[in-house]
Protein backbone atom coordinates (compact mmCIF):
# COMPACT_ATOMS: atom_id res chain seq x y z
CA UNK A 1 0.00 0.00 0.00
CA UNK A 2 1.59 3.54 -0.68
CA UNK A 3 2.01 5.34 2.42
CA UNK A 4 -0.19 8.32 3.45
CA UNK A 5 1.61 11.76 3.90
CA UNK A 6 -0.15 13.91 6.38
CA UNK A 7 0.19 17.21 7.04
CA UNK A 8 1.18 18.95 10.39
CA UNK A 9 -1.81 20.16 10.38
CA UNK A 10 -3.97 17.28 9.74
CA UNK A 11 -1.61 14.97 12.21
CA UNK A 12 -2.63 17.92 14.69
CA UNK A 13 -6.31 18.36 13.50
CA UNK A 14 -6.25 14.40 14.71
CA UNK A 15 -4.93 15.17 17.72
CA UNK A 16 -7.31 17.43 18.47
CA UNK A 17 -10.30 14.93 17.49
CA UNK A 18 -9.28 11.93 19.63
CA UNK A 19 -8.39 13.96 22.45
CA UNK A 20 -4.40 13.91 22.35
CA UNK A 21 -3.93 17.80 22.38
CA UNK A 22 -6.03 19.13 24.42
CA UNK A 23 -6.93 22.53 25.75
CA UNK A 24 -5.79 23.64 29.19
CA UNK A 25 -8.32 26.13 29.62
CA UNK A 26 -11.52 27.26 27.83
CA UNK A 27 -10.60 27.38 24.09
CA UNK A 28 -12.01 26.76 20.50
CA UNK A 29 -10.41 24.06 18.40
CA UNK A 30 -9.23 26.32 15.89
CA UNK A 31 -7.69 28.26 18.41
CA UNK A 32 -6.43 25.21 20.06
CA UNK A 33 -4.87 24.40 16.55
CA UNK A 34 -3.03 28.18 16.03
CA UNK A 35 -1.42 28.08 19.05
CA UNK A 36 -0.20 24.93 19.12
CA UNK A 37 1.32 25.54 15.78
CA UNK A 38 2.84 29.00 16.70
CA UNK A 39 4.27 28.01 19.95
CA UNK A 40 5.58 24.92 18.13
CA UNK A 41 7.23 26.89 14.99
CA UNK A 42 8.95 29.39 17.56
CA UNK A 43 10.33 26.67 19.16
CA UNK A 44 12.32 25.82 16.25
CA UNK A 45 12.35 29.31 14.48
CA UNK A 46 15.38 29.71 12.53
CA UNK A 47 18.02 31.79 13.38
CA UNK A 48 17.68 35.49 12.36
CA UNK A 49 20.00 36.88 10.09
CA UNK A 50 22.74 39.57 10.44
CA UNK A 51 24.94 41.04 7.82
CA UNK A 52 27.91 39.76 6.44
CA UNK A 53 30.43 42.70 6.56
CA UNK A 54 33.09 43.60 4.60
CA UNK A 55 35.68 41.33 6.21
CA UNK A 56 35.04 37.70 5.16
CA UNK A 57 37.36 35.79 3.84
CA UNK A 58 37.25 32.80 0.89
CA UNK A 59 39.21 29.70 2.02
CA UNK A 60 39.76 29.46 5.98
CA UNK A 61 40.54 26.09 7.12
CA UNK A 62 38.93 23.34 8.64
CA UNK A 63 40.49 23.77 12.02
CA UNK A 64 38.68 24.26 15.44
CA UNK A 65 41.56 25.99 17.16
CA UNK A 66 41.70 30.00 16.43
CA UNK A 67 43.89 30.67 19.66
CA UNK A 68 47.79 30.18 19.85
CA UNK A 69 49.32 29.90 22.98
CA UNK A 70 49.60 32.91 24.91
CA UNK A 71 47.24 34.83 22.51
CA UNK A 72 46.15 38.06 24.46
CA UNK A 73 41.96 37.90 25.50
CA UNK A 74 39.80 35.46 27.42
CA UNK A 75 39.88 32.06 26.04
CA UNK A 76 36.18 31.06 24.30
CA UNK A 77 34.97 28.05 23.95
CA UNK A 78 32.11 28.37 21.23
CA UNK A 79 29.63 25.63 20.17
CA UNK A 80 26.53 23.84 19.18
CA UNK A 81 24.61 22.05 16.75
CA UNK A 82 23.00 23.20 13.08
CA UNK A 83 19.54 22.18 13.18
CA UNK A 84 16.47 22.43 11.03
CA UNK A 85 13.34 24.23 12.10
CA UNK A 86 12.12 20.47 12.49
CA UNK A 87 14.85 19.76 15.12
CA UNK A 88 16.57 17.20 13.44
CA UNK A 89 20.15 17.24 12.50
CA UNK A 90 21.52 19.10 9.84
CA UNK A 91 23.79 16.91 7.48
CA UNK A 92 26.49 18.08 5.54
CA UNK A 93 26.70 21.54 7.11
CA UNK A 94 29.40 24.09 6.60
CA UNK A 95 29.98 26.28 9.65
CA UNK A 96 32.46 29.73 8.72
CA UNK A 97 33.75 31.40 11.45
CA UNK A 98 35.50 34.76 11.86
CA UNK A 99 36.26 37.79 14.44
CA UNK A 100 38.79 40.32 15.48
CA UNK A 101 41.04 39.62 17.77
CA UNK A 102 41.26 40.80 21.59
CA UNK A 103 42.30 44.24 20.08
CA UNK A 104 39.73 44.55 17.66
CA UNK A 105 41.46 43.40 14.58
CA UNK A 106 40.46 41.17 11.54
CA UNK A 107 43.46 39.29 10.20
CA UNK A 108 43.02 40.17 6.18
CA UNK A 109 46.39 38.94 5.30
CA UNK A 110 45.89 35.37 6.69
CA UNK A 111 43.27 33.37 8.70
CA UNK A 112 44.09 34.31 11.88
CA UNK A 113 40.46 33.92 14.09
CA UNK A 114 38.77 32.24 10.91
CA UNK A 115 37.50 28.62 10.19
CA UNK A 116 35.38 26.87 8.16
CA UNK A 117 34.24 23.87 10.15
CA UNK A 118 32.23 20.69 9.32
CA UNK A 119 30.18 20.08 12.01
CA UNK A 120 31.11 16.11 13.50
CA UNK A 121 28.57 13.24 12.59
CA UNK A 122 26.38 14.37 16.09
CA UNK A 123 25.76 17.58 14.32
CA UNK A 124 28.33 19.52 16.95
CA UNK A 125 30.82 21.81 15.91
CA UNK A 126 33.48 23.78 18.01
CA UNK A 127 35.64 26.08 18.11
CA UNK A 128 38.76 27.34 20.94
CA UNK A 129 39.40 30.59 20.04
CA UNK A 130 39.61 34.11 22.79
CA UNK A 131 36.68 36.85 22.97
CA UNK A 132 36.58 39.06 20.37
CA UNK A 133 37.86 42.33 21.07
CA UNK A 134 35.95 45.86 20.49
CA UNK A 135 36.75 48.15 17.29
CA UNK A 136 35.70 52.17 16.82
CA UNK A 137 33.57 51.25 13.74
CA UNK A 138 31.51 48.81 15.50
CA UNK A 139 31.60 48.57 19.32
CA UNK A 140 29.93 45.14 20.33
CA UNK A 141 31.82 42.34 20.46
CA UNK A 142 30.60 39.64 18.02
CA UNK A 143 32.02 36.87 16.08
CA UNK A 144 30.43 36.03 11.99
CA UNK A 145 28.81 33.27 11.23
CA UNK A 146 28.09 31.98 7.24
CA UNK A 147 26.57 28.56 7.43
CA UNK A 148 25.50 26.43 4.18
CA UNK A 149 24.22 23.03 4.22
CA UNK A 150 22.74 20.94 1.53
CA UNK A 151 18.81 21.58 0.86
CA UNK A 152 19.16 24.43 2.98
CA UNK A 153 18.89 28.21 2.64
CA UNK A 154 22.64 29.89 3.62
CA UNK A 155 22.51 31.94 7.13
CA UNK A 156 24.34 34.89 7.50
CA UNK A 157 24.37 36.08 11.00
CA UNK A 158 26.70 36.84 14.07
CA UNK A 159 26.46 36.08 17.70
CA UNK A 160 27.12 38.57 20.50
CA UNK A 161 27.86 38.12 24.01
CA UNK A 162 25.62 39.28 27.08
CA UNK A 163 28.78 40.07 29.06
CA UNK A 164 30.03 42.89 26.71
CA UNK A 165 30.55 46.15 28.39
CA UNK A 166 28.36 47.50 25.01
CA UNK A 167 24.96 46.35 26.84
CA UNK A 168 25.78 47.53 30.11
CA UNK A 169 24.60 44.65 32.35
CA UNK A 170 21.34 44.58 30.51
CA UNK A 171 21.14 43.52 26.92
CA UNK A 172 17.02 43.28 26.92
CA UNK A 173 16.90 47.09 27.61
CA UNK A 174 20.21 48.37 25.75
CA UNK A 175 20.12 45.45 22.50
CA UNK A 176 19.07 47.79 19.93
CA UNK A 177 21.96 50.86 21.07
CA UNK A 178 23.30 52.56 18.04
CA UNK A 179 21.46 50.09 15.98
CA UNK A 180 24.49 47.46 16.29
CA UNK A 181 22.26 44.67 16.97
CA UNK A 182 19.28 43.80 15.51
CA UNK A 183 17.53 40.50 16.76
CA UNK A 184 17.69 40.24 21.05
CA UNK A 185 17.84 36.42 20.68
CA UNK A 186 21.80 36.84 19.26
CA UNK A 187 23.24 37.65 22.42
CA UNK A 188 24.16 34.86 24.44
CA UNK A 189 24.47 34.70 28.23
CA UNK A 190 28.38 33.80 28.56
CA UNK A 191 29.50 30.58 31.03
CA UNK A 192 32.69 30.41 32.78
CA UNK A 193 34.38 27.23 32.83
CA UNK A 194 37.61 26.55 35.73
CA UNK A 195 39.82 24.27 33.78
CA UNK A 196 42.82 22.59 34.60
CA UNK A 197 45.02 26.11 34.87
CA UNK A 198 43.10 28.40 33.19
CA UNK A 199 39.57 29.88 33.33
CA UNK A 200 37.61 30.01 30.20
CA UNK A 201 34.46 31.37 28.79
CA UNK A 202 31.86 29.12 26.81
CA UNK A 203 28.89 29.88 24.87
CA UNK A 204 26.29 27.67 23.45
CA UNK A 205 25.00 28.92 19.64
CA UNK A 206 22.82 26.21 18.32
CA UNK A 207 22.00 27.21 14.17
CA UNK A 208 18.44 26.69 13.25
CA UNK A 209 18.20 26.53 9.17
CA UNK A 210 15.32 27.24 7.05
CA UNK A 211 14.98 24.53 4.18
CA UNK A 212 15.94 26.33 0.87
CA UNK B 1 58.28 56.62 -7.49
CA UNK B 2 55.58 57.94 -5.31
CA UNK B 3 56.56 61.62 -3.76
CA UNK B 4 54.55 63.74 -1.42
CA UNK B 5 53.91 67.16 -3.12
CA UNK B 6 52.66 70.37 -1.30
CA UNK B 7 51.09 72.31 -3.85
CA UNK B 8 49.02 75.72 -3.36
CA UNK B 9 46.64 74.39 -5.88
CA UNK B 10 45.23 72.07 -3.29
CA UNK B 11 42.50 73.48 -1.75
CA UNK B 12 40.23 72.07 1.39
CA UNK B 13 36.30 72.46 1.51
CA UNK B 14 35.15 72.04 5.22
CA UNK B 15 31.83 70.89 5.19
CA UNK B 16 29.23 71.13 7.98
CA UNK B 17 28.39 67.83 8.22
CA UNK B 18 30.34 64.15 7.17
CA UNK B 19 30.54 63.63 3.38
CA UNK B 20 29.61 60.37 1.60
CA UNK B 21 29.45 60.75 -1.87
CA UNK B 22 31.71 63.38 -3.93
CA UNK B 23 31.03 64.44 -7.22
CA UNK B 24 31.71 66.91 -10.53
CA UNK B 25 28.87 68.94 -12.76
CA UNK B 26 29.28 68.16 -16.15
CA UNK B 27 30.97 71.47 -16.54
CA UNK B 28 33.28 71.03 -13.86
CA UNK B 29 32.42 74.17 -11.92
CA UNK B 30 30.92 72.68 -9.11
CA UNK B 31 31.33 70.07 -6.52
CA UNK B 32 28.68 68.05 -5.46
CA UNK B 33 28.77 66.27 -1.65
CA UNK B 34 26.03 63.59 -0.41
CA UNK B 35 26.15 64.28 3.47
CA UNK B 36 25.98 62.31 6.29
CA UNK B 37 22.94 64.60 7.46
CA UNK B 38 20.63 63.61 4.32
CA UNK B 39 21.78 66.46 2.40
CA UNK B 40 23.81 67.37 -0.92
CA UNK B 41 25.72 70.47 -0.81
CA UNK B 42 26.88 72.07 -3.81
CA UNK B 43 30.02 74.29 -3.83
CA UNK B 44 31.80 76.34 -6.41
CA UNK B 45 34.69 74.42 -7.26
CA UNK B 46 37.05 77.50 -8.11
CA UNK B 47 36.25 79.54 -4.84
CA UNK B 48 34.88 76.45 -2.01
CA UNK B 49 31.82 78.80 -1.64
CA UNK B 50 28.61 76.66 -0.47
CA UNK B 51 25.96 77.68 -3.21
CA UNK B 52 22.91 75.30 -2.42
CA UNK B 53 21.60 72.44 -0.57
CA UNK B 54 19.02 69.98 -1.63
CA UNK B 55 17.49 68.23 0.93
CA UNK B 56 16.52 64.70 0.44
CA UNK B 57 13.67 62.71 2.08
CA UNK B 58 14.58 63.26 6.06
CA UNK B 59 15.58 59.03 5.77
CA UNK B 60 16.80 58.75 2.99
CA UNK B 61 20.52 57.93 4.15
CA UNK B 62 21.14 54.43 4.30
CA UNK B 63 21.70 53.92 0.75
CA UNK B 64 22.86 56.78 -1.61
CA UNK B 65 24.69 57.23 -5.26
CA UNK B 66 25.81 60.79 -6.40
CA UNK B 67 26.76 59.72 -10.22
CA UNK B 68 29.41 61.91 -12.01
CA UNK B 69 27.99 64.82 -13.83
CA UNK B 70 26.05 65.35 -10.42
CA UNK B 71 22.75 65.51 -12.04
CA UNK B 72 20.76 63.64 -9.87
CA UNK B 73 21.10 62.21 -6.20
CA UNK B 74 19.36 58.87 -5.67
CA UNK B 75 18.36 57.50 -2.18
CA UNK B 76 16.46 55.24 -0.53
CA UNK B 77 15.89 55.03 3.79
CA UNK B 78 13.85 52.98 5.75
CA UNK B 79 10.62 52.56 4.07
CA UNK B 80 12.27 50.98 0.84
CA UNK B 81 11.42 53.41 -2.14
CA UNK B 82 14.39 54.94 -4.23
CA UNK B 83 13.61 58.35 -4.84
CA UNK B 84 15.42 60.42 -7.75
CA UNK B 85 15.88 64.20 -7.30
CA UNK B 86 17.11 66.27 -9.90
CA UNK B 87 20.49 68.02 -8.55
CA UNK B 88 19.56 71.59 -10.90
CA UNK B 89 16.49 72.31 -8.80
CA UNK B 90 15.73 69.60 -6.07
CA UNK B 91 12.46 68.14 -7.75
CA UNK B 92 11.61 64.78 -6.85
CA UNK B 93 11.87 63.02 -10.62
CA UNK B 94 11.24 59.19 -9.54
CA UNK B 95 9.59 56.55 -6.73
CA UNK B 96 10.78 53.65 -7.12
CA UNK B 97 9.18 50.67 -5.14
CA UNK B 98 9.60 47.28 -5.14
CA UNK B 99 11.85 46.27 -2.69
CA UNK B 100 10.79 44.76 0.75
CA UNK B 101 14.06 44.60 2.12
CA UNK B 102 16.50 47.64 3.03
CA UNK B 103 18.81 48.65 0.07
CA UNK B 104 22.38 48.56 0.11
CA UNK B 105 24.36 49.78 -3.00
CA UNK B 106 22.98 52.12 -5.65
CA UNK B 107 24.61 53.13 -9.07
CA UNK B 108 22.94 55.28 -12.23
CA UNK B 109 24.08 54.27 -15.86
CA UNK B 110 26.49 56.79 -17.14
CA UNK B 111 23.24 58.41 -19.72
CA UNK B 112 21.34 58.10 -16.48
CA UNK B 113 18.64 56.52 -17.97
CA UNK B 114 19.08 53.14 -16.14
CA UNK B 115 19.49 52.52 -11.97
CA UNK B 116 20.79 49.33 -10.42
CA UNK B 117 19.73 49.21 -6.60
CA UNK B 118 20.99 46.15 -4.13
CA UNK B 119 19.25 44.49 -1.28
CA UNK B 120 21.68 41.91 0.97
CA UNK B 121 17.93 40.72 2.39
CA UNK B 122 16.65 40.20 -0.97
CA UNK B 123 20.02 38.80 -1.88
CA UNK B 124 19.32 40.73 -5.47
CA UNK B 125 19.76 43.25 -7.20
CA UNK B 126 16.79 45.32 -9.16
CA UNK B 127 17.77 47.06 -12.49
CA UNK B 128 15.30 50.38 -13.42
CA UNK B 129 14.24 52.00 -16.19
CA UNK B 130 14.44 55.51 -15.56
CA UNK B 131 12.38 56.58 -18.54
CA UNK B 132 9.39 54.60 -17.28
CA UNK B 133 10.33 54.15 -13.81
CA UNK B 134 9.82 50.51 -14.31
CA UNK B 135 11.40 47.80 -13.17
CA UNK B 136 13.22 45.67 -15.48
CA UNK B 137 15.11 42.49 -13.68
CA UNK B 138 15.48 41.18 -10.67
CA UNK B 139 18.70 39.74 -10.84
CA UNK B 140 19.60 37.36 -8.17
CA UNK B 141 22.64 37.66 -6.60
CA UNK B 142 25.20 36.54 -3.23
CA UNK B 143 24.66 35.75 -0.21
CA UNK B 144 26.29 39.24 0.99
CA UNK B 145 24.50 42.17 -0.85
CA UNK B 146 26.35 44.46 -3.05
CA UNK B 147 29.55 46.77 -1.84
CA UNK B 148 29.24 48.18 -4.93
CA UNK B 149 27.64 48.66 -8.35
CA UNK B 150 29.12 50.17 -11.91
CA UNK B 151 27.49 50.19 -14.97
CA UNK B 152 29.80 49.99 -18.28
CA UNK B 153 30.26 53.35 -19.76
CA UNK B 154 28.23 52.46 -22.53
CA UNK B 155 25.56 50.47 -20.41
CA UNK B 156 25.39 47.17 -22.24
CA UNK B 157 27.00 45.66 -18.31
CA UNK B 158 25.86 45.80 -14.89
CA UNK B 159 28.70 44.34 -12.25
CA UNK B 160 27.92 43.84 -8.62
CA UNK B 161 31.17 43.15 -6.14
CA UNK B 162 28.87 41.45 -3.53
CA UNK B 163 30.64 41.07 0.17
CA UNK B 164 30.30 36.88 -0.92
CA UNK B 165 33.36 38.29 -2.59
CA UNK B 166 32.71 37.25 -5.88
CA UNK B 167 31.95 39.50 -8.78
CA UNK B 168 28.48 39.16 -10.81
CA UNK B 169 28.72 40.47 -14.79
CA UNK B 170 24.80 40.87 -15.94
CA UNK B 171 23.47 42.06 -19.41
CA UNK B 172 21.05 45.31 -18.81
CA UNK B 173 19.22 43.94 -21.99
CA UNK B 174 18.64 40.11 -21.06
CA UNK B 175 18.86 40.24 -17.50
CA UNK B 176 21.43 37.47 -17.55
CA UNK B 177 23.81 36.68 -15.24
CA UNK B 178 26.80 36.38 -17.91
CA UNK B 179 29.58 35.63 -15.42
CA UNK B 180 30.64 35.58 -12.04
CA UNK B 181 34.77 35.51 -11.22
CA UNK B 182 35.03 34.00 -7.82
CA UNK B 183 38.84 34.00 -8.17
CA UNK B 184 38.86 36.97 -5.44
CA UNK B 185 38.93 35.78 -1.78
CA UNK B 186 37.98 39.22 -0.04
CA UNK B 187 35.77 42.05 -0.70
CA UNK B 188 35.56 44.79 -3.49
CA UNK B 189 34.70 47.82 -2.48
CA UNK B 190 35.63 50.59 -5.23
CA UNK B 191 34.88 49.57 -9.01
CA UNK B 192 35.41 51.65 -12.16
CA UNK B 193 35.56 51.30 -15.79
CA UNK B 194 37.82 52.92 -17.91
CA UNK B 195 35.98 55.29 -20.26
CA UNK B 196 36.32 53.19 -23.71
CA UNK B 197 34.20 50.42 -21.21
CA UNK B 198 37.78 48.16 -21.76
CA UNK B 199 39.03 47.90 -18.51
CA UNK B 200 37.16 47.45 -15.17
CA UNK B 201 39.18 48.22 -11.95
CA UNK B 202 38.43 46.61 -8.85
CA UNK B 203 39.89 47.27 -5.24
CA UNK B 204 39.42 46.36 -1.46
CA UNK B 205 39.86 44.68 1.17
CA UNK B 206 43.21 43.58 -0.28
CA UNK B 207 44.91 47.02 -1.05
CA UNK B 208 45.44 45.62 -5.00
CA UNK B 209 43.77 47.41 -7.66
CA UNK B 210 42.98 44.60 -10.05
CA UNK B 211 42.48 45.50 -13.98
CA UNK B 212 40.12 43.37 -15.52
CA UNK B 213 40.11 43.60 -19.77
CA UNK B 214 36.39 43.11 -20.01
CA UNK B 215 36.83 41.76 -23.68
CA UNK B 216 38.01 38.13 -22.22
CA UNK B 217 37.82 38.85 -18.44
CA UNK B 218 41.11 38.33 -17.83
CA UNK B 219 43.29 40.39 -15.27
CA UNK B 220 46.02 42.46 -17.08
CA UNK B 221 47.24 44.43 -13.95
CA UNK B 222 47.82 44.21 -10.44
CA UNK B 223 48.84 47.71 -8.54
CA UNK B 224 50.33 47.22 -5.31
CA UNK B 225 51.07 50.20 -2.52
CA UNK B 226 48.05 51.72 -1.30
CA UNK B 227 49.28 51.07 2.68
CA UNK B 228 45.19 50.98 3.83
CA UNK B 229 42.08 48.78 2.68
CA UNK B 230 41.21 50.90 -1.18
CA UNK B 231 37.57 52.07 -0.07
CA UNK B 232 37.47 54.68 -3.31
CA UNK B 233 38.79 54.69 -6.82
CA UNK B 234 37.81 56.29 -10.09
CA UNK B 235 39.32 56.40 -13.55
CA UNK B 236 40.05 60.00 -14.73
CA UNK B 237 37.58 61.19 -17.64
CA UNK B 238 40.92 60.45 -19.92
CA UNK B 239 41.65 57.25 -18.97
CA UNK B 240 45.14 58.22 -18.38
CA UNK B 241 44.75 58.30 -14.33
CA UNK B 242 43.45 56.32 -12.13
CA UNK B 243 42.83 57.40 -8.38
CA UNK B 244 42.50 55.17 -5.15
CA UNK B 245 41.36 55.95 -1.10
CA UNK B 246 42.26 53.66 1.61
CA UNK B 247 40.62 53.34 4.76
CA UNK B 248 42.73 51.85 7.65
CA UNK B 249 41.26 48.33 8.67
CA UNK B 250 41.03 49.12 12.25
CA UNK B 251 38.92 52.08 12.00
CA UNK B 252 38.24 54.96 9.17
CA UNK B 253 38.82 57.35 11.96
CA UNK B 254 42.71 56.20 11.68
CA UNK B 255 44.81 58.68 8.70
CA UNK B 256 45.12 57.01 5.07
CA UNK B 257 46.72 57.97 1.62
CA UNK B 258 45.13 58.58 -1.61
CA UNK B 259 47.49 57.55 -4.62
CA UNK B 260 47.29 58.78 -8.01
CA UNK B 261 48.30 56.57 -10.92
CA UNK B 262 48.92 56.60 -14.56
CA UNK B 263 48.09 53.91 -15.83
CA UNK B 264 50.22 53.72 -18.90
CA UNK B 265 53.35 53.30 -16.66
CA UNK B 266 51.94 51.27 -13.86
CA UNK B 267 53.02 54.39 -11.22
CA UNK B 268 51.93 56.47 -8.73
CA UNK B 269 52.72 60.18 -9.86
CA UNK B 270 51.47 61.79 -6.19
CA UNK B 271 50.48 60.55 -2.83
CA UNK B 272 47.92 62.47 -0.65
CA UNK B 273 47.56 62.02 2.89
CA UNK B 274 44.24 62.25 5.03
CA UNK B 275 43.26 62.51 8.84
CA UNK B 276 40.63 59.86 8.31
CA UNK B 277 39.68 57.09 5.84
CA UNK B 278 38.51 58.18 2.18
CA UNK B 279 35.08 57.57 1.45
CA UNK B 280 34.46 59.03 -2.12
CA UNK B 281 37.03 60.11 -4.98
CA UNK B 282 35.89 62.27 -8.31
CA UNK B 283 37.88 63.48 -10.65
CA UNK B 284 37.08 66.97 -12.47
CA UNK B 285 35.89 66.59 -16.24
CA UNK B 286 39.50 68.16 -17.28
CA UNK B 287 40.68 65.14 -15.45
CA UNK B 288 42.97 67.86 -13.89
CA UNK B 289 41.40 67.86 -10.06
CA UNK B 290 40.79 65.25 -7.75
CA UNK B 291 38.31 65.94 -5.25
CA UNK B 292 38.12 63.48 -2.34
CA UNK B 293 36.11 63.48 0.58
CA UNK B 294 37.60 61.89 4.29
CA UNK B 295 35.36 59.97 6.81
CA UNK B 296 34.99 63.35 8.92
CA UNK B 297 34.01 66.71 7.08
CA UNK B 298 36.66 67.48 4.80
CA UNK B 299 36.96 67.57 0.68
CA UNK B 300 40.19 68.16 -0.57
CA UNK B 301 40.84 69.35 -3.99
CA UNK B 302 44.13 68.36 -5.55
CA UNK B 303 45.84 68.99 -8.96
CA UNK B 304 47.14 66.52 -10.52
CA UNK B 305 50.43 66.14 -12.14
CA UNK B 306 51.00 66.98 -16.17
CA UNK B 307 51.32 64.21 -17.92
CA UNK B 308 55.35 63.71 -18.80
CA UNK B 309 54.21 61.21 -21.82
CA UNK B 310 49.82 61.17 -21.80
CA UNK B 311 49.02 57.56 -22.68
CA UNK B 312 45.95 55.89 -22.59
CA UNK B 313 45.99 53.08 -20.70
CA UNK B 314 47.57 49.90 -22.53
CA UNK B 315 48.60 46.09 -22.05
Amino acid sequence: MKPQHFSRREILEACIVRGLLVAGMPMSQSRLLALWQRTENEANRPTPAEVLGPFFKKGAPNSPVLRAPGDPGIPLRVGGKVLNTHGALVAGARVDVWHADHHGKYDVQGYRYRAKLAPDEKGQYTVETVMPGHYPDRPAQHIHYLIAAPGHKTLVTQLYFATDPFFEGNPDKNYQKNSIVQNRELIRPVMLYESPGSPHAAVEFNIVLEAA
Amino acid sequence: MPYEQTSSLDRLIQSDEPVRLVSFSADGQTLAGACRDGKVRLWETASGKLLRTVALGPEDRRSITLPPGARWVAAAGPDKVIKIWSLANGELLHRLAGHTQPTGALAFSRDGKMLASSSAGERAVRLWDLESAKQRFILPDGFGGAANLVFSPDGELLVGANYDTNLRVWSTRTGALLRTIEDLLVSIFASSFSPDGIYLACAGVDRTVYVWNTRNWTVTRKLTGQPEMISAMTFSPDGRLLVTGGTDASSFQNPAKILVWEMGSGTVLRTLSTAHGVTSIAMSPDSRVVAFADARNAITLASVPEAGISKAITQ
